[in-house]
């Protein structure tokens, strides 16, 4: 009865996975960027949906690999621009679309490869600028930049500066740049050039017009008004013999004809490159909203949630910190979350990492701060520096020493915690107010009489910026700190100025208090228990994990910088320090020589108990 | 009423009913002290005596290689012609469900994983890792494990089976010591025995019930609350009572084949629906390279390398595991193995399992590997952060994952009624002086018991206790498992009997008179 059992079940369920290795399907293509992954899905998902077979996106390192592998069979269709199919084959690129599909349909066509309706969208290159530095060159078009060009400089990936045709060298004649500088990046790493531009190390740089950060940063395009730009307009290429093998492909793929506009596909290549979504869901998603297929969007992974105080959530750290995870987890969703206390929330199991100021990780109930070590820093993202705001108002507090309440964001976060130690540091009578703000602005505008809050962020924050232009704040300084034992007491609060002009009417420096922004994980358990977390009945031990060295290098890496984790703060292990050991004792541990000695005695035991005699 | 008759509740019952109650209720009462009790002795021992645990299991392994092939191999466990109670099948799938339960589901692709990622003293993520990584899971899944058990279980089968004496964990070693202290120290044993089956169930209970509440989670969506896991928990009780309750004969046989079946369903489907070539090189690669390392393996510590607390985070900690499952595995075993020599013993308990094993990892690890190294990853980091979570993200790479998901969360569940009702019976055997069919009162008692323990470790949300409760029970264990195999020992000398003295040609060869047999001399 069993073995009938078994050989039923077993049959049952090779039917069901239904492998059979000999059935032809249909392979597609990709580049190896986000929007190109996005393309290829979509034409995966939209054959799929025509009940045709597909073997999946195969994701080839560039262009000349990629085409050479359509042409030689080993995949049947990918998503490919016009103009760089007429640069591959030796054509000068068109500026116009419908001519230059005209004519790389002509020139594909003796290869065997036929091309497909246009999306829509079109991924040219483009100059970009901040809309601040744009406006103060008073610059819109490429055109103007030129009398200026001495004075920038421009950033640019170096795949664009060995172009032949539509290059940076090629740009500079035809427009007559003459640029300050050029900074260049590689191709793979061009997501920094958003960096470096909203830094301000670059003035201009060079984009593709898809590109999620130019919506996502509000850049302003420089029009091309002389055309100089080849037109990238992107469609489905496919061998014809894969369309005659297999029939209703052509009419799948057309499908997608302009289905996506500049504006649509640059929030899709937001959504993957930025906010780290998988193309395949965002893809699928898409098409699941447009109608072009049935059943929806592919549920995405378990994200990976990092927790920060509700008062980080929306600033520049959290925005470093996505953007070091999602490199960190390839492939992975990475979200913010705010929470009150964000390390509880690692503890809880609800985030895995948490972005905290450096005095979150410590107890401040006792008589002296306590280090948390079931936490440790595993990168750093950036420096808060403590505001203490106050009204211009007559009646304001002049110095923090005044202050009649300090306003902070909630119970648990950055800046509540500090208050709790300036009002202790500093002998202060003043009541702590945390309330349930989510902006620094909030927090501000609650502001009255002699009340001071205390807000945690980076020097010149964009939100503390924008409260400050509407006048009526003042920054206070940080008097008395270095009074009684306040620099050993809390050494992860270190002094630091804000320098004059940060903020509308602060025209000196203020001193305050900084405190180092990380992100942390769970630390690896204590040391002296010996027993693992594993083992065969350990089966669901929810135990917190510590992140894998190799992914807290990752994350290091990730932070433009590379600012060591201030020494008083739990450091991972990749980064601890390897201190020499001092000269070991000849015998560490005396008890644990007795124990072996009573063991090696009862092992004797045991042998004699088998060797001796009988006894009667 | 007949369920009464042959209730046995002599000393060792109650004793450790008492004692089993008592630390119950500290665990309750108090789980942080209890946790870090148990913990901080377990992990003293090893932490101080690390050689020993090693030394001591692979000894475990040598003794099981020379009863396979030593002079003693052809000796029946039972009459000399007798036929085995059970088919092979049913024995290796009854052996399977009770001794290596969930844990090889959840671990499969995980352990693999964390080595090849980390291994002790070398690069990681390097195909020399790889490699190594298949070597070491299969050193903490293997023979060693195996061979624990199968020493555990040899010692009772050989004197329930071939001397007719009671199967207890007692009776090797009343053969040690004889009279008044064997008693004592029977007794002692016994006691010891019962309760660290008791809370090696109980705590592999708990787990299992959160582990089968979050395989629900990933496979039906359902809500991951303490009102889950109490459903679990009652649909585990009637199950695995329903099973004990019937006998070694039909639940637990019925139940363990089901288990089986899916086992292998469920490892064919990774094999074929997987990369099926690169999982097969890996197995083939897997054995040379275990089988050449196995010596090397089995004594290896890294004192140079500084690496003790890698060792004893894994190897020790696995081998901790087999020990405290060994009793009850123990028992378990000898009671299906009627029948067999000892040479099929060694190897349907041993070398098959292991063997079974080392499949089951090449392709739940080499997937892994697969996945990783030429699949576009991501599996990795899943594992460091949530190992249940890997596991149905592992399958999810398969095809009809749904359907995978849902047969590993019915497979987890299925492991933990066959290791419960297996449990329940053996605890039964082992308070009713070795009834080899005990009676069902006793099996409801003992099940109630560990339902009870179960429910208040869920209750109080207090894992670290199960862990801690699961497997300290080991480190007395190990002690009567050495005295278990001394009494075994010198018992199977006289299964031998000594060749006469060969007078040849008038003069005297062979061995000299021995003065215990002629005392006239």
């Amino acid at each position: 009865m069993f073995r009938k059992a078994v050989i039923t079940f077993i049959a049952g369920l090779f039917i069901l996975t239904g492998c059979s290795e000999d059935e032809r399907k249909i392979r597609i293509g990709s580049k190896n960027f986000g929007e190109s992954r996005i393309l290829a899905h979509m034409m995966a998902a939209v054959i799929r949906e025509q009940g045709l077979p597909v073997a999946g996106v195969v994701e080839y390192e560039n262009t000349p690999a990629i085409l050479e592998a359509l042409k030689r069979g080993d995949i049947d269709a990918y998503p490919e621009y016009n103009g760089t199919g007429l640069v591959m084959l030796g054509q000068s690129p068109l500026t116009d679309g419908d001519e230059a599909l005209a004519q790389v349909k002509k020139v594909f066509e003796p290869l065997g490869i036929s091309w497909r309706e246009r999306v829509g969208f079109a991924n040219n290159y483009g100059l970009a600028m901040t809309p601040d530095r744009a406006d103060e060159l008073g610059v819109t078009s490429m055109s103007d930049l030129v009398p200026r060009s001495s004075e920038v400089t421009i950033g640019v990936e170096d795949d664009f500066t060995q172009r032949p045709l539509d290059g940076l060298t090629p740009m500079n004649q035809r427009y007559g740049f003459e640029f300050g500088s050029v900074s260049e990046v590689p191709l793979s790493d061009r997501g920094q050039l958003y960096d470096q531009l909203l830094d301000g190390s670059v003035d201009v740089i060079e984009v593709y017009t898809t590109d999620g950060q130019i919506a996502d940063y509000d850049l302003q395009l420089l029009e091309d008004d002389l055309d100089f730009f080849p037109v990238y307009e992107l469609a489905p290429i496919v061998r014809t013999s894969a369309l005659s093998e297999f029939q209703g492909l052509g009419a799948a793929l057309d499908t997608l004809g302009g289905i996506l506009t500049n504006q649509e596909m640059q929030a899709l290549n937001r959504r993957v490159d930025l906010e780290g979504r998988a193309p395949e869901a965002v893809a699928r998603d898409t098409l699941a909203r447009l109608g072009i297929i049935s059943s929806g969007a592919v549920e995405a992974a378990d994200p990976l949630t990092i927790s920060t105080s509700p008062l980080m959530s929306e600033g520049g750290l959290s925005g470093t910190a996505l953007r070091a995870a999602r490199r960190a987890y390839v492939g992975r969703e990475v979200v913010i979350q705010p929470a009150n206390r964000p390390l509880q929330s690692v503890t809880d199991g609800t985030a895995r990492l948490a972005l905290v100021g450096a005095e979150s990780f410590f107890d401040l109930s006792g008589p002296t701060p306590s280090r948390l070590d079931q936490y440790e820093g595993l990168a750093v993202i950036g420096t808060n520096a403590v505001h203490l705001v106050a009204s211009t108002a007559d009646d304001s507090a002049g110095t923090i020493q005044d202050a009649t309440a300090l306003l902070t964001g909630p119970e648990g976060s950055g800046s509540y915690l500090i208050a709790t130690i300036l009002k202790d540091a500093l002998g202060l009578s003043a009541d702590i107010t945390p309330s349930d703000a989510a902006a620094p602005g909030d927090i501000l505008a609650g502001l009255s009489g002699a009340q001071v809050a205390v807000i945690a962020a980076p020097p010149g924050e964009n939100r503390l910026e924008a409260a400050f232009e509407e006048g009526g704040l003042k920054l206070l300084p940080v008097t008395g700190w270095e009074d009684g034992g306040n620099l050993v007491k809390y050494p992860f609060l270190r002094r630091t100025r804000v320098p004059g002009g940060t903020y509308a009417l602060q025209f000196t420096a203020v001193e305050t208090l900084s405190s180092q922004v990380v992100l942390a994980g769970p630390a690896p358990g204590s040391a002296d228990a010996a027993i693992g977390e594993q083992g065969p009945g350990a089966t669901a031990a929810p135990s917190l994990k510590p992140v894998p060295e190799s992914t807290v290098v990752a994350l290091a890496e990730g932070v433009s910088g590379g600012e060591l984790i201030d020494p008083v703060l739990p450091v991972a292990a990749a980064f601890a320090p390897k201190l020499p050991d001092p000269p070991a004792a000849m015998n560490p541990s005396p008890d644990v020589s007795l124990l072996n000695l009573g063991l090696t005695a009862m092992f004797i035991w045991l042998g004699w108990l088998f060797v001796r005699r009988e006894t009667p | 009423m007949s369920a009464f008759k042959n209730a046995s509740f002599n000393t060792v019952f109650i004793v450790a009913m008492v004692l089993c109650l008592s630390i119950g209720v500290w665990g309750v009462i108090s789980p942080e002290s209890m946790t870090g009790s148990a913990q901080s002795f377990t992990s003293y021992l090893l932490n101080g005596a690390g050689w020993m645990w090693l030394a001591l299991c692979s000894f475990f392994l040598l003794l099981s290689a020379y009863m396979a092939f030593g002079p003693y191999a052809n000796i029946r466990l039972g009459r000399d012609n007798e036929e085995p109670e059970f088919g092979t099948g049913s024995w290796i799938a009854m052996l399977f469900a009770g001794g290596m339960g969930s844990g090889l589901l959840v671990w499969g692709a995980a352990e693999p994983m964390y080595h090849f990622v980390s291994p002790p003293g070398m690069e990681g993520e390097t195909p020399a890792a790889a490699r190594e990584a298949l070597v070491i899971t299969n050193l903490h899944w293997g023979l060693h494990a195996w061979s624990i058990y199968g020493c555990c279980a040899l010692v009772i089968a050989y004197f329930t089976f071939r001397r007719g004496q009671s199967s207890m964990i007692s009776t090797p070693i009343k053969h040690v010591f004889k009279g008044r202290t064997g008693e004592n120290v029977g007794k002692a044993a016994d006691i010891l025995g019962v309760i660290s089956v008791v809370f090696g169930l109980a705590g592999s209970l708990a787990m299992g019930a959160l582990a089968v509440r979050s395989g629900m989670y990933y496979a039906f969506d359902t809500p991951q609350d303490n009102t889950m896991s109490m459903i679990i928990l009652a649909a585990l009780f009637v199950s695995y009572m329903l099973s004990a309750t019937t006998g070694v004969d039909k639940g637990i046989k019925i139940l363990s084949n089901i288990n089986m079946i899916l086992t292998v369903a469920i490892m064919l489907m990774v094999i074929f629906a997987g990369p099926t070539a690169f999982i097969l090189e890996a197995f083939v690669d897997s054995i040379g390279q275990y089988f050449s390392a196995i010596i090397t393996k089995s004594f290896t510590l890294y004192p140079f390398e500084g690496l003790q607390g890698w060792t004893s985070g894994w190897t020790l900690t696995y081998l901790i595991w087999w020990l405290a499952w060994g009793p009850f595995i123990g028992i378990f075993v000898a009671r299906i193995s009627r029948g067999r020599t000892i040479r099929e013993f060694i190897f349907g308990v041993v070398l098959v399992p292991t063997l079974f094993s080392m499949l089951w990892f090449a392709a739940f690890g080499g997937a892994g590997f697969y996945i990783e190294m030429y699949g576009g990853g991501g599996l990795k980091e899943i594992i460091f952060e949530d190992v249940f979570a890997a596991l149905f993200a592992f399958l999810g790479y398969f095809p009809g994952s749904t359907l995978l998901a849902a047969l590993a969360a019915l497979l987890l569940f299925i492991f933990l009624v066959t290791s419960a009702d297996s449990g329940t019976f053996v605890l039964s055997m082992m308070t009713t002086d070795g009834n080899l069919n005990p009676p069902i009162i006793q099996k409801m008692i003992w099940g109630i018991l560990i339902a009870v323990l179960t429910f208040s470790t869920l209750v109080t949300e207090s894992v670290t206790v199960a862990k801690a409760m699961a497997i300290t029970g080991a480190i007395p264990f190990a002690v009567i498992v050495c005295l278990q195999v001394v009494g075994f020992l010198r018992e199977i000398r006289r299964e031998i009997t000594e060749p006469e003295t060969i007078e040849a040609r008038g003069e005297a060869e062979g061995k000299a008179p021995d003065p215990a047999e002629t005392p006239a001399q």
